[in-house]
C-alpha cells in the first residue's frame, strides 16, 4: 500500500508491543519482508512496472549491503539498534510527511535518447493512467549503486525492505517514474531480506513462533491494505501513517535510552 | 504473456526482446509458486502440530537436518522447510535470470547474476558451517 515493505511497522510492533527481543523482532520481519515481495511483485512483473535488469545491478550493492547489515544486527547491542531503528522511522515519517504535502506531478511520458542507455537498463511499460506508454533510462547509477548499498545494510541491520532509502533514490536521483521505482524496489526486498536472513539463521535467530505469524500477518495486512486504499483518501493515509511512525519513532528512541 | 490489454498498446516495434519479456513471466511464475509452496508446507507443519496436539519449536533446526526432519512429517521441520523455501524463492528468479543472460551471451548480466548466486552462496555457507 505504501511501499514500504512492512518492515518499519512490523519491527517496532512485535518489539514494543509484543515484547519480542528487538533481534528476534529483525529476523521475523525480514522473512515476513521476503514473502510480501514474493506475493506482491507478480503483478507488478505482469504489468513490466518492474525494472529487471536494473534491480539485478542494483541487487549487487543492495545484498553485499544486507549480508554487512545483517551480521551487523547479530553483533551490536540492542540498545544501539534501536536507537538506529528510532532514527530511520523519524526519517520515513519525514519523507511521508514531505510526499503528503506535495500536489501529484504531471503525468508524463519521458522521451529518452537510446544512445545513452549502452547496458539497457532502461525500461518500458504501459501505464493505463495517462493512456501511453512510458519510457526511462536510469540516471547517475554512479551515486545509485553507494546509496543502494547502504540501503542494504539498513535492510539486513533492521529487518526492512529498503524502500525508505530505495524509492526516493530511484526517482528523485535516477529520474525513474514512481510505479517503475515502487515496484523495482518491492521486487528487490526479497532477495536482499533473504540474504540477510540467512545470516540471522545462522545466527539461531529466527523463532518460527514469531516469524509464521509475522509472515501471515503481513500478507493478510497487505491485502487488507489494498482494500483500504480504495476506500480512503491517500492524503488522509499518508496523514494517519506519519502520526503513527512518529510515534513508533519516539516509543523506540526512549526505549533505546531505557525511558521508555 | 503480458496482459493482452496492456500488451496491445505497446507498439510492435518496441516489444524488441521476446527472451527478456519471457524473463518477466518466468520470474513472475517463480515467485508465485515459490510464495504459495512455501505457505502450503508452513501450513501443513501447523496442521501436523494441530493434530498432534504439540507446538512448534522456537528456534530452527540447523540448516542441513530440515529436510531430513520434514520427510518425518516433524511439524517443526515442515515450518522450517516452508520458512527456508520463501528465503530461497529470490535465489531462484536469480537462477532463471542466469539461464537466459546465457542464452543470450549478455556477458555483463551473467557476470551481475554470477556475483548474486555467489552472495547467496557464501550467506548460505556461512549458515551450513
Amino acid at each position: 500500500m505504501l511501499g514500504l515493505g512492512g518492515g518499519v511497522f512490523l519491527v517496532p510492533i512485535l518489539s514494543l508491543i509484543f515484547g519480542v527481543p528487538l533481534k528476534t523482532a529483525i529476523a521475523a520481519s525480514a522473512i515476513a519482508v521476503v514473502a510480501n515481495s514474493a506475493s506482491g511483485s507478480a503483478v507488478y512483473l505482469k504489468a513490466r512496472f518492474t525494472n529487471i535488469r536494473l534491480a539485478l545491478v542494483m541487487l549487487v550493492a543492495m545484498v553485499s549491503g544486507a549480508i554487512a547489515g545483517g551480521f551487523l544486527a547479530v553483533n551490536l547491542p540492542e540498545a544501539i539498534l534501536k536507537g538506529t531503528f528510532g532514527l530511520l522511522l523519524l526519517y520515513v515519517s519525514s519523507v511521508m510527511f514531505r510526499r503528503g504535502r506535495r500536489a501529484p506531478g504531471p503525468a508524463v511520458t519521458i522521451d529518452i535518447d537510446l544512445s545513452q542507455d549502452p547496458h539497457r537498463l532502461g525500461g518500458r511499460y504501459f501505464d493505463p493512467a495517462i493512456d501511453g506508454v512510458v519510457r526511462y533510462v536510469p540516471r547517475k547509477l554512479h551515486i545509485g549503486l553507494p546509496v543502494a548499498s547502504l540501503a542494504g545494510i539498513a535492510s539486513g541491520m533492521l529487518g526492512i525492505g529498503g524502500g525508505p532509502i530505495t524509492v526516493p533514490l530511484y526517482t528523485i536521483v535516477m529520474g525513474l517514474p514512481m510505479k517503475a521505482a515502487t515496484s523495482t524496489s518491492a521486487f528487490m526486498f526479497g532477495l536482499t531480506a533473504s540474504a540477510s536472513a540467512l545470516v540471522y539463521y545462522q545466527n539461531d535467530l529466527i523463532d518460527p513462533t514469531v516469524a509464521v505469524p509475522a509472515v501471515l500477518g503481513i500478507i493478510s495486512g497487505a491485502r487488507v491494505g489494498a482494500a483500504v486504499v480504495r476506500r480512503i483518501r491517500s492524503s488522509q493515509l499518508n496523514t494517519i501513517f506519519v502520526f503513527v511512525l512518529a510515534g513508533l519513532a519516539i516509543s523506540m528512541l526512549l526505549d533505546a535510552f531505557g525511558v521508555y | 504473456m503480458a496482459d493482452p490489454q496492456i500488451a496491445s498498446k505497446v507498439p510492435t516495434a518496441e516489444v524488441e526482446d521476446p527472451q527478456l519479456e519471457h524473463l518477466y513471466d518466468r520470474t513472475a511464475q517463480i515467485l508465485a509458486i515459490g510464495f504459495w509452496g512455501s505457505i502450503a508446507v508452513i501450513v501443513a507443519g501447523l496442521l501436523v502440530a494441530l493434530v498432534r496436539g504439540e507446538g512448534i519449536n522456537d528456534t530452527t533446526y540447523h540448516m542441513e537436518r530440515v529436510l531430513g526432519q520434514a520427510v518425518k512429517l516433524d511439524a517443526s521441520g515442515l515450518v522450517d522447510l516452508g520458512l527456508l523455501g520463501l528465503l530461497l524463492t529470490p535465489l531462484a528468479y536469480v537462477i532463471a535470470a542466469l539461464l537466459t543472460f546465457l542464452r543470450q551471451r549478455d556477458w555483463l548480466f551473467i557476470a551481475v547474476c554470477a556475483v548474486l548466486i555467489l552472495l547467496f552462496a557464501a550467506a548460505i555457507a556461512l549458515a551450513l558451517f
